[in-house]
Formats: C-alpha cells, sequence, structure tokens
C-alpha cells in the first residue's frame, strides 16, 4: 500500500513540472514521427520480415513461414488446452460438457456430425507417467451424421482431480469402416467375458467388473519393421482393450484382436513411453 | 508555457497515441480478428466459450479420393504412401482428375534389389540426387530407395521432396523445410507455426504436405489447421492439426494389423496433443525432432566426393547456423511452395527463414 501510494505521489511530483518549450517540441516530434513510420509500414511500404519491427504478419520465403518463436520474433500464444468443466462422473454430464467443448463446435461443419453417442470413461491402466495423457482417464464418445451412421470418434482427457476435460482427438470414421454401424465401444463386456470363458475357461471374478483400458505401448512396438507386433489394442483410449479380473484372481485384456491376454503379454511402457 | 499550451499537451498527446493504436489496429488487421472471449469456458452456459476457431487447409473431398488406396503397403513405404495421396490430391486440384495415370505404391516403390519384379521411380536412375545415392550401411539399415541420400530405413526426406515434385502438375514446387528452431515445446511450437502458414486465404497453397513424426520413423501427411485467424497471414493462434495416417487404410484397418500411431486413416489432434507438452500429450508426434539416433533415419551420407558446396554435402557445419547435422535434432517437412529460382530444384532445402540449409553462402544449382 505505502509502495503504490509512494509511486502515484512520485507521479504527481514530476507531472507537476512544467515541461519546457524545448521538450514539447521535442515530445510533439517524436510522435509524428512515430506516427509516418507505423501509416507507411500500414500501407505495406515495408515487406512482412522477422525482424524487430514487431507486426505479427507471416514473413514470405518462397511461402508463408512463422510469424513467431523464431529470432526477433514474438513468442509464439500459450497452448490454451482448453478446459471445460466437468462436475459428475456420469456419462450424460459428459456429453454436456463433450457437446459445450470449443472442437466440437468448430469440428462439426468439416465433418458432419450432428449427434452424440453415450460416451464411454476408458481408463488409464499401469501408467505412472507424469504426463496426464497417460496418467489420466479418458472419455470417449463415438458421433452420428444426420442419416444416423457413425462418423467420427472424440477422444478427452479427464482430468478428475480438477473437475474438467479437455480434447484431444477426432477420428474421421467413414462408411466402409466397421466402426460406422456401432457406438463406441465396439465389443461389449459381454463379448469379452464370453472369449475369457472359452479360452481360458474363466469366469469373471464375483463381483468385479470389466472395465475400458489404456496404456502407453513399449515405443519398440512404434518401429515400422519391428519383429515384435502388438494387435491387443489398448494402446490409445479410442481402441481400448477390456480389463477382466478372472475367477482366479488374475488380470486379463481383451481387445481388437478378440485374444485373451495376460498382464505379462502387455506392452506396457516402463517409465516414459 | 502558457495554459493553453499546458492543456493542449495532454490533448496532443492522446490523439497521437489514438491514432498510433488505430494504424496498429489496421497493420494487424482489426481488432475483431484476434478477439477471444476472456471468461472461461463453463459448464452449463454457451455463452462465453471460446471456440477453437475455423478451418484452414485442404478439401476433405479430395483427401478421401486422394487416400483411396492407402494403408501404406510395405513396412517402410510410408513415404511411398505420402508420394501416391500428394500426386493424386494435386492433380485433382490441378485439372479436376484429367491427369497423366496416376502412380501406384508399387510403381513407385518397387526395387528389383529386393526381389520386386521391376525398379519404380524412386529406383529409377532419374531418382538419384546429383551427387550420388547414399553409401549403403553407413549409419542405417539403408538405404532403401536410390532416391535416398541417406542411409535411411524408408523414403528418405531428400527422395521425398523429389519424388511428390516430380509426379505433381508442372509448377508444383515442393521441398524439404528444416526448421532449426531448437529442441524444446517453444521450438516445436514455432515450426508448427511454419508449416501452419501454408493454410489460410492470404498467402496458403491450402495443398497436403508431408510431416516427419516420431523423431522421423513415420510421415503424416496434413493437409490444415484450425486457428483463430488466418496462418498464411500470421497473428494466428493455433488449436488443431488435421493429420492423416498413412500406417490405415479408409476401413480403419493397419497394413499389419497394429495400430501405433493414429487409430484413424484421419485424425484431428489438439495443439497440446501434438506438441507432447510436458504433462500433456502423447509421446511420439511432435515431442521429439528428427533423431539420427533412433537407428532408422540417419543424416545424409553422399556428396563425399561430389559437389562440394551442395546443401547436403556441407553438413554438418558449424557455422553459420551452428547446425550439428542436416535433419537430426530438426523438425523436418515437405512442402509446397513457390521457390521458383535456380534454387527451386526439389534436391534443396531450406530453413525457417527461407535460406537453403544448410549454407554456407554456396549454393548448388543443377
Amino acid at each position: 500500500m505505502s509502495r503504490n501510494r509512494s509511486r502515484a505521489y512520485s507521479w504527481q511530483a514530476s507531472h507537476s513540472t512544467r515541461p519546457s518549450k524545448f521538450t514539447y517540441a521535442t515530445v510533439l516530434g517524436v510522435m509524428v514521427l512515430l506516427v509516418g513510420v507505423l501509416m507507411w509500414h500500414a500501407n505495406g511500404a515495408v515487406p512482412a520480415t522477422n525482424t524487430a519491427a514487431g507486426v505479427a504478419t507471416a514473413p514470405y520465403r518462397g511461402k508463408p513461414l512463422s510469424w513467431c518463436g523464431s529470432v526477433n520474433q514474438p513468442e509464439c500464444p500459450t497452448v490454451d488446452p482448453g478446459w471445460v468443466t466437468l462436475n459428475s462422473n456420469l456419462p450424460d454430464a459428459a456429453s454436456i460438457a463433450i457437446a459445450r467443448a470449443r472442437e466440437f463446435k468448430s469440428l462439426q461443419s468439416r465433418y458432419g456430425y450432428t449427434a452424440l453417442d453415450l460416451p464411454t470413461l476408458v481408463h488409464a491402466f499401469g501408467a505412472h507417467t507424469g504426463i496426464g495423457y497417460y496418467d489420466d482417464d479418458h472419455w470417449v464418445v463415438s458421433v452420428r451424421n444426420a442419416s444416423g451412421r457413425e462418423c467420427g470418434i472424440f477422444d478427452f482427457v479427464y482430468d478428475r482431480a480438477n473437475h474438467r476435460i479437455r480434447f484431444s482427438s477426432f477420428g474421421l470414421i467413414l462408411p466402409q469402416d466397421p466402426r460406422s454401424t456401432k457406438p463406441f465401444p465396439y465389443i461389449s463386456p459381454a463379448s469379452a467375458m464370453a472369449e475369457l470363458q472359452s479360452e481360458r475357461k474363466l469366469a469373471p471374478l464375483s463381483g468385479a467388473q470389466p472395465e475400458l483400458v489404456f496404456f502407453p505401448i513399449d515405443p519398440r512396438y512404434r518401429d515400422p519393421s519391428s519383429p515384435v507386433k502388438w494387435f491387443g489394442g489398448g494402446e490409445a483410449p479410442d481402441d481400448p482393450t477390456w480389463l477382466i479380473v478372472g475367477s482366479d484372481g488374475q488380470s486379463y485384456f481383451v481387445g481388437h484382436d478378440m485374444r485373451v491376454h495376460s498382464l505379462q503379454e502387455v506392452p506396457i511402457a516402463v517409465g516414459q513411453p | 508555457m502558457g495554459r493553453v499550451q499546458r492543456q493542449l499537451l495532454p490533448v496532443t498527446l492522446v490523439t497521437t497515441l489514438a491514432l498510433v493504436l488505430c494504424v496498429l489496429n489496421l497493420a494487424s488487421g482489426g481488432f475483431s480478428a484476434h478477439a477471444q472471449p476472456s471468461v472461461p469456458c463453463i459448464a452449463g452456459t454457451d455463452t462465453g466459450c471460446p471456440t477453437s476457431g475455423n478451418w484452414y487447409g485442404s478439401s476433405l473431398d479430395w483427401m478421401i479420393t486422394a487416400t483411396n488406396d492407402w494403408f501404406q503397403k510395405k513396412d517402410f513405404w510410408c513415404g511411398v504412401a505420402v508420394i501416391q495421396a500428394m500426386e493424386r490430391y494435386d492433380w485433382l486440384k490441378y485439372d479436376g482428375n484429367a491427369s497423366p495415370t496416376y502412380e501406384s505404391q508399387y510403381s513407385l516403390g518397387y526395387n528389383t534389389a529386393n526381389h520386386d519384379p521391376y525398379n519404380g521411380l524412386l529406383n529409377t536412375s532419374a531418382a538419384i540426387s546429383p551427387w550420388g545415392q547414399a553409401d549403403p550401411g553407413l549409419n542405417g539399415p539403408g538405404p532403401k530407395f536410390v532416391a535416398d541420400i541417406a542411409a535411411d530405413g524408408g523414403l528418405d526426406p531428400r527422395g521425398l521432396a523429389w519424388g511428390i515434385w516430380d509426379v505433381t502438375p508442372n509448377g508444383y514446387y515442393f521441398h524439404n523445410w528444416i526448421y532449426e528452431t531448437g529442441n524444446t515445446t517453444a521450438g516445436a511450437k514455432s515450426a508448427t507455426n511454419d508449416f501452419a502458414a501454408d493454410y489460410g486465404p492470404h498467402n496458403g497453397l491450402n495443398d497436403p504436405i508431408a510431416v516427419a513424426i516420431n523423431t522421423g520413423m513415420h510421415f503424416f501427411v496434413i493437409d490444415g489447421v484450425w486457428a483463430s485467424s488466418d496462418p498464411s497471414a500470421g497473428g494466428d493462434t493455433l488449436y488443431d492439426i488435421d493429420t492423416w495416417d498413412p500406417w490405415l487404410n479408409q476401413a480403419g484397418a493397419s497394413f499389419d494389423g497394429t495400430y501405433p500411431y493414429n487409430t484413424s486413416i484421419n485424425e484431428v489432434w489438439s495443439l497440446s496433443d501434438w506438441l507432447g507438452q510436458t504433462n500433456q500429450g502423447p509421446t511420439w508426434m511432435w515431442q521429439n525432432p528428427y533423431n539420427t539416433a533412433n537407428k532408422y533415419d540417419p543424416d545424409p551420407s553422399t556428396g563425399l566426393f561430389g559437389h562440394p558446396g551442395s546443401p547436403y554435402y556441407d553438413q554438418p557445419l558449424p557455422a553459420p547456423n551452428n547446425q550439428t547435422g542436416h535433419w537430426n535434432t530438426y523438425w523436418v517437412t515437405i512442402e509446397q511452395d513457390e521457390v521458383t529460382s535456380c534454387q527451386a530444384s526439389p534436391n534443396i532445402a531450406y530453413d525457417q527463414n527461407g535460406n537453403p540449409s544448410p549454407h554456407n553462402g554456396v549454393v548448388y544449382c543443377p
């Protein structure tokens, strides 16, 4: 408080000093010069460059280039994740929040969806990466066009601790894609449990419900020529795998290959993926 | 100074400042172009929620046509599939499909050295760089194509730039752009703005481009962005990046049954996730730049006895930009541009300032 007051006093004190004619003329001259330079610039007399001139236009060097982030350019704008508040864990609440996310509106004109299916919670499994995308649960929802066909799938990161979601990705689903005829998730829990029964002769542990999960995949599986391949899903929230605790107390996974995998077979990244 | 003069001074200052602000506003395209609501988006009300701006980019219908033969046909053919799609898109744009016979992935990528039935375009003598082919096995498992200048495990950025240029219409120029903006989130963001500036009505060509991801191990096609205003004019805020993954086809299937990258052929990613910022998004898009240590994407290995002064010859260069490699540690794309001088050759790469890269003042013009 006293510091502010001191500053105010100081400003008033200096303001009360009468400027000389020379000061007046100098200030006026500088202002006129500044206006002249800016008008010249605005009229395009100076080509857009990445110099310290500070005008945020894209320089053209055979193609337009970034107006920010390089030497003598302003910093690029801070990335705003676009968080939307979500006060409930219920799918209906997620629907409302997703429909109000900025990307849901902005992407609509390009992809033509008109309705949401029911959002599904996909849990992060075994991830302690320090990266929100892998450590947080996700809300995933398919969307339909005017003819009722599924035409896309949204993935939102769910920051449960702070009661909010943010857009992560949207995938286009074309008519020839089998996903265009059914809502997410594409494998029912009943099918997954039936596979566990068929392959391992196991029922789910009493009281345990199947859960959709995803995990950060071991980066060696992203090597295009890798001799080791993973077909079991779970590497992305919108391609999850069912986690079922069997009657033997062990965890089993059933993904888009419709095979039952034990925990030891799942290629979860160690440390950061 | 008299009373009138003392009153005139603040009036003059205020008027001048207002005029300055007005001119600044005109220069930046008007206040409304960048205005964003300052209130957070609160569930329960639509008012005040920001949007992720508008679409700036290519035609979705043409992209669907251009990718209708995807996925990539071999594990190291992502670049081949990218050339195929960009050829089809650009001919659609050029003359609405009344084009020469489209290349198939096979007619582009076949190699008799790999027991294929014939040599595709990328394995013909026309594809060889002016400074020769890559030295086999030097720091990498390749070269896999004679168009490569590096012992790359697939098609390297030079091979990709040459291939796209060769199959697209006359007047379509493509170059390898190497953004030396730093191995940081800020550097990735600046480079993202560099390629995003290809889109928009002001100066954008609005055609698909190729972008190396996952340290160079894979190529995506990018065909546009969502932004607050025209990225080709500048001053915009980016929100989302539109990606096309040659690993997948339009039925959602992958060439080998795995899904290491996208889960849909066309996937829109938030900028947060594209950049893979710390504590934010996935790690496999642009969290990390081109990295020769990944064992599949070495720097060029040609020109040792070729053309001194050629851009690819002069790596690594300590000066003038302190380059430590050609592609290594930088953000790598192949973009359409209007560089039409003697440097129009697709053999020349450019940096974030539009200079031949890496450069030492001598530019090789074939």
